[in-house]
């Protein structure tokens, strides 16, 4: 496969991903549905679902806030400079193509690229592993970034500043991330490494599924009826806050723990392009679970 | 017991005295796109706009648009969050004399002030419905200040038919669906934090 071929995928991907929500999302989103017996929230999941059709039949984006693209990447066997170029090509291309908002604006001076390219936009994440090419899109939108945050605690801080963390910032975040939310926290030795794995937590994990060490999958499913007890609901309509809460945690550091929330809107988009010789695959979801190598 | 509306801008005083708190609405007729940047520029230029702002709605969005055969075209259009318009909303409501605000995620006490003074509301649509909301956009009337401000902040004078489901989150009589919100999860919270 050339490059050019390889950036016609790529541009695929992000549109299986802008305009495709992933089978796990829609299952709950359809579970939700189902289970909700106030008028108003049922009404609104109903009208949401319904969006995910439209936008699927007609290859529209799902949410007009395409959002910023972030690439994980497993290189296979292509070089990191022109897998660059590849992905920053695509963005442009299928920010005509499919359209997409134009969302990347150089803050310096206040203008926005037109194309979703910019300075170290899109973010792209070199992952280890894989002697075929894995190309992970993730779309975040704006909002969704009012219930993430970081704390860095004590590292004698256990499972309750964990929650507290939590649960304050989905409570503070309100109906501003488009619950009902999913959320991926991180707990690591730095900030930077808790908000990695929230991050990877959240988009590179089924929703639905727990973590291979039963006291993480305990804990996100107490979490997740936590955070569900703050009641903040649909648009802030009353009932179901989240979807799902994916926790992933690496070493910490002996003096502190760094707990990292990041929270996807009821919209999360994902697609992962796997290259094997000339046969290409696109799918909306992760087949694979996410394991870090730790 | 929450009420069905169906309303055409010009929306005059009388009907968003009707609204309350809870209430759906499905709106027609002309209505603008807006956000912080935006709403500088109308109060700044108001006067030299081709159109009236008095009984339009603004509706808190940035959307994707198309250029086909030299006309725009709405690819996607939703709420985006509110809340950032919050500082300005005031002055916005108190200066155009627009009867309403549609957005998503809520408003606080300045916006619910206007609302409460110049009888005017905030209502909001479901977040992330982009695909479905375009379609009730009938025509692009016309854009303001697209080279200065880009696609999402340019001030989009739109033709709708039957925006909505609108549900009105902060009435003319101060009612605030996200203020009760904001209390009874607070009190949710401290209460799972003794749990924890």
């Amino acid at each position: 496969m050339d490059i050019l071929e390889l950036r016609k995928h790529i541009v695929e991907a992000i549109r299986v991903c802008e305009t495709r929500l992933p089978e796990d999302v829609k299952k709950a989103l359809r579970k939700a549905y189902d289970e909700e017996d106030n008028p108003l929230p049922k009404k609104i999941i109903g009208i949401l679902l319904e969006n995910v059709e439209i936008a699927e039949k007609e290859k529209r984006p799902i949410c007009q806030d395409t959002g910023t693209l972030t690439f994980y990447v497993k290189r296979g066997g292509w070089s990191e400079e022109e897998l660059q170029k590849a992905i920053n090509e695509a963005v442009k291309e299928a920010s005509v193509e499919i359209p997409l908002r134009p969302n990347a604006i150089d803050f310096v001076s206040g203008i926005n690229s037109g194309n979703n390219t910019g300075r170290f936009i899109p973010w792209i994440v070199w992952e280890p592993g894989g002697e075929n090419l894995e190309i992970t899109v993730v779309a975040k939108g704006g909002g969704s970034e009012a219930a993430s945050s970081l704390r860095v605690l004590p590292a004698t801080a256990g499972r309750k500043e964990i929650f507290r963390t939590v649960l304050e910032s989905v409570a503070q975040a309100g109906a501003k991330p488009c619950p009902p939310i999913i959320l991926g926290v991180g707990i690591g030795p730095s900030s930077e490494i808790a908000l990695d794995l929230a991050k990877k937590a959240l988009y590179l994990r089924p929703l639905g599924e727990r973590h291979e060490n039963s006291i993480i999958a305990e804990m996100e499913s107490e979490l997740l009826r936590m955070v569900n007890r703050l009641d903040i609901g649909v648009h802030g309509f009353g009932g179901l806050t989240a979807l799902d809460v994916h926790i992933e945690y690496a070493s910490i550091h002996p003096s502190s723990m760094a707990v990292g929330v990041v929270a996807s809107c009821w919209v999360l988009r994902r697609a992962v392009l796997k290259v094997n010789g000339n046969s290409t695959v696109i799918v909306s979801h992760n087949t694979q679970p996410f394991k870090p190598k730790l | 017991m929450t009420e069905e509306y169906r309303l055409r801008t010009p929306i005059k005083k009388e009907e968003v005295a009707k609204l309350k708190a809870g209430d759906i609405l499905y709106v027609s007729g002309e209505i603008f796109t807006s956000r912080d940047r935006t709403q500088q520029l109308i109060l700044k230029n108001k006067g030299a706009l081709p159109f009236s702002l008095q009984g339009l709605i603004e509706y808190h969005a940035g959307p994707i648009v198309r250029r086909r055969n030299s006309q725009w075209e709405i690819v996607s259009l939703g709420p985006t969050t509110s809340f950032r318009m919050e500082s300005s909303e005031y002055d916005f409501i108190k200066e155009t004399g627009i009867a309403g605000v549609i957005g998503k995620g809520g408003m606080g006490e300045k916006t619910r002030k206007a609302c409460r003074e110049f009888n005017a509301f905030y209502g909001v649509l479901p977040g992330g419905a982009a695909a479905l909301l375009s379609k009730k956009v009938e025509k692009i009337l016309g854009v303001y200040w697209l080279e200065e401000l880009g696609v999402p902040e340019a001030m989009w004078h739109l033709r709708v038919q039957d925006l909505g489901p609108i549900i009105v989150a902060i009435d003319s009589f101060g009612n605030d669906i996200y203020d009760s919100l904001r209390k009874r999860v607070n009190e949710n919270l401290s209460r799972l934090l003794k749990e924890v």
